[in-house]
């Protein structure tokens, strides 16, 4: 068998965006149980901030609650996996906290600076950040990120400009109704 | 240095990159593996069946609730075998670079 360098480089080719395929499914398998419980995170909270907006202290416990259940996650992913799949689902955990701090500090920073005026606005920022977190993810390694980024933020604006009575609400459903969808669609990955 | 006539084959060259690119002993669903392959369920199965022969890959059949899974992992001598053979490509490269 004679392999000529043109077929060779094309192999290689192949081979990379091959593996590049296979570790972006991998990728969204690990994910999918993270989008389940941070999608009925943002059903309660945002569904508790519609009933009164009151009840939007209900987001700090759900935030350490989401903490503690995520680290949950990735802890489970690594006892009950093979030890490669760990590796790749401890490296998840680890981003995923590092990205809680940077999101509290960020969030926390810019309602500091620029305080919100009614409580739509402090509902709808947190989302935005999660919808370009998501975007930039997807421009940078994997596609469904970024689908899934302009959808949250193209939800967010549409609740936000039409719907200002029942945001909280819209938020509940269509934000937190969607990641457990996307939750589903990224397990059958 | 010699190509591996079994790995180089267009599909199997996929499975075992798919393979590769995950963890040792890591499996991988056979639904799965024919989406990141793009072939077809017969042709994936006979592809399979020729690189498990070889000894490159572990084919472990079970059931989830009533559902059958098949599920494929890449053995050590398959993941040897797959170096050997992308160190080859890179040579045949690099040989061509250099003349």
């Amino acid at each position: 068998m004679n392999i000529t360098p043109t077929e060779a480089a094309d192999a290689l080719r192949d081979i990379d965006a091959t593996a590049q395929r296979s570790r972006e499914f991998k990728s969204y398998r690990i994910a999918a149980p993270y989008f389940f419980l941070w999608g009925a995170i943002w059903i309660i909270g945002y569904g508790a901030t519609g009933l009164s907006p009151r009840y939007g202290v209900v987001w700090l416990p759900l935030t350490v609650v989401g903490m503690a259940a995520s680290a949950y996650i990735g802890w489970r992913s690594r006892t009950q996996v093979g030890r490669g799949r760990s590796a790749a689902a401890k490296a998840y955990g680890q981003r995923m906290w590092m990205m809680f701090i940077a999101f509290a500090v960020f969030i926390a920073a810019t309602y500091a600076i620029l305080p919100p005026h009614d409580v739509n606005q402090m509902n709808a920022f947190p989302a935005l950040l999660t919808g370009m977190t998501y975007a930039i993810a997807g421009i940078w390694s994997s596609r469904r990120y970024l689908w899934l980024g302009a959808a949250i933020i193209a939800a967010t604006m549409l609740g936000f400009v039409y719907l200002a009575p029942w945001f909280a609400f819209w938020m509940a459903a269509v934000g937190g109704g969607g990641l457990i969808l996307t939750g589903f669609w990224m397990r059958n990955a | 240095m010699e190509p591996d006539e079994i790995i180089h084959q267009s599909v199997r060259l996929k499975i075992m990159s798919a393979l590769n690119a995950l963890a040792d002993l890591e499996a991988i669903d056979f639904t799965r593996l024919k989406v990141i392959a793009g072939a077809t369920d017969g042709n994936l199965g006979a592809h399979i069946a020729t690189l498990e022969n070889a000894g490159y890959v572990k084919i472990d059949k079970d059931f989830v609730g009533k559902k059958p899974r098949t599920r494929i992992t890449m053995t050590k001598d398959g993941r040897k075998a797959f170096a050997r053979h992308v160190a080859y490509l890179r040579d045949v490269l690099d040989s061509a670079g250099s003349t």
